[in-house]
């Protein structure tokens, strides 16, 4: 799933490290999400968005569509 | 030649070490293992090659040398990071508590596997003795998992999940077919202790395959 939490963390001048602990994660799932090796889970994606203020679809881009 | 491969990529060059390490401790162990095969079963005590404790020793060995590595990575996090593929020096710091446990851990499965590989009656070590520590390594290991397990975030939690079907994915289409061909007469029954030790190498394969496809184990 690609994402934009690295251009959202980068944005407010937080390393890795400190997205981290404001999460309660450890900063090797921060660099995993961000590198696409790992997509978190639904309450890390939620407070990920509640952190940055922005929609989760905002950070996590999925391509796919219901049918019509 | 030597400017283009300093020059190189890093996660190229980092691959190519990686695979010319693999390759090297694979050509290594093969060859101690092809020298030393009959000391280290004469040191097993049997009077006749036994397959069971060779391979619970040689698992037990990778195990212990692991363990051995992650700690002695702990001791100078600096130089550590170089060799135990972590992200920087504070990553190990950051996770000291945890490695030092999974180690541990680690130790416990090499601990259980060579008081059974050294058991009588063909091994050195009582009968009691080596079942006291087998004991003692199972209820070691599985408080560690415990403290671990609180320890894990969600990443390692996922991984540690992997891991495991992978793990009893491998156990159980190897021994299946081994105990398919054996009942059927095709190959040689697996001992007990063969179980123990498809149960421990299992698990580390499956470690391995867990955060190989989550490109864990790409040079940083």
């Amino acid at each position: 799933l690609e994402n934009r939490v690295r251009q959202h963390r980068e944005s407010r001048g937080w390393s890795q490290g400190e997205l981290a602990a404001r999460l309660g994660v450890s900063r090797q799932t921060i660099n995993a999400v961000e590198t696409g090796r790992y997509d978190p889970s639904l309450p890390l994606a939620l407070r990920l968005a509640k952190l940055f203020g922005r929609p989760v679809p905002e950070l996590f881009i999925d391509d796919w569509e219901p049918e019509a | 030649m030597m400017v283009s491969d300093v020059n190189a990529p890093r996660a190229k060059r980092g691959w190519k070490w990686v695979a010319g390490m693999a390759l090297g401790g694979a050509a290594a162990g093969g060859l101690a293992g092809f020298l030393f095969a009959d000391r280290i079963d004469a040191m097993l005590g049997g009077p006749e090659p036994d397959p069971s404790r060779l391979v619970a020793f040689m698992v037990a060995l990778v195990y212990g040398a692991t363990a051995l590595l992650v700690l002695a990575g702990l001791v100078n996090p600096r130089i550590g990071a170089r060799f135990l593929n972590v992200e920087d020096a504070d990553e190990l710091i950051e996770q000291r508590r945890q490695l030092v446990l999974s180690a541990l851990s680690m130790l416990s499965i090499a601990g259980i596997l060579l008081a059974l590989a050294f058991a009588a009656p063909a091994g050195p070590l009582p009968r009691e003795a080596a079942l006291g520590a087998a004991m003692l390594g199972f209820v070691v290991l599985a408080a560690l998992s415990a403290r671990v397990r609180g320890m894990l975030d969600e990443l390692m939690r996922a991984v540690s999940q992997e891991a495991t079907v992978w793990g009893f994915h491998l156990l159980a289409v190897g021994g299946g077919v081994w105990s398919v061909a054996a009942h059927l007469g095709y190959a040689p029954a697996p001992q007990p202790l063969d179980f123990i030790t498809a149960a421990a190498a299992a698990l580390l394969v499956g470690a391995f395959i867990a955060v190989g496809k989550r490109g864990m184990l790409a040079p940083r």
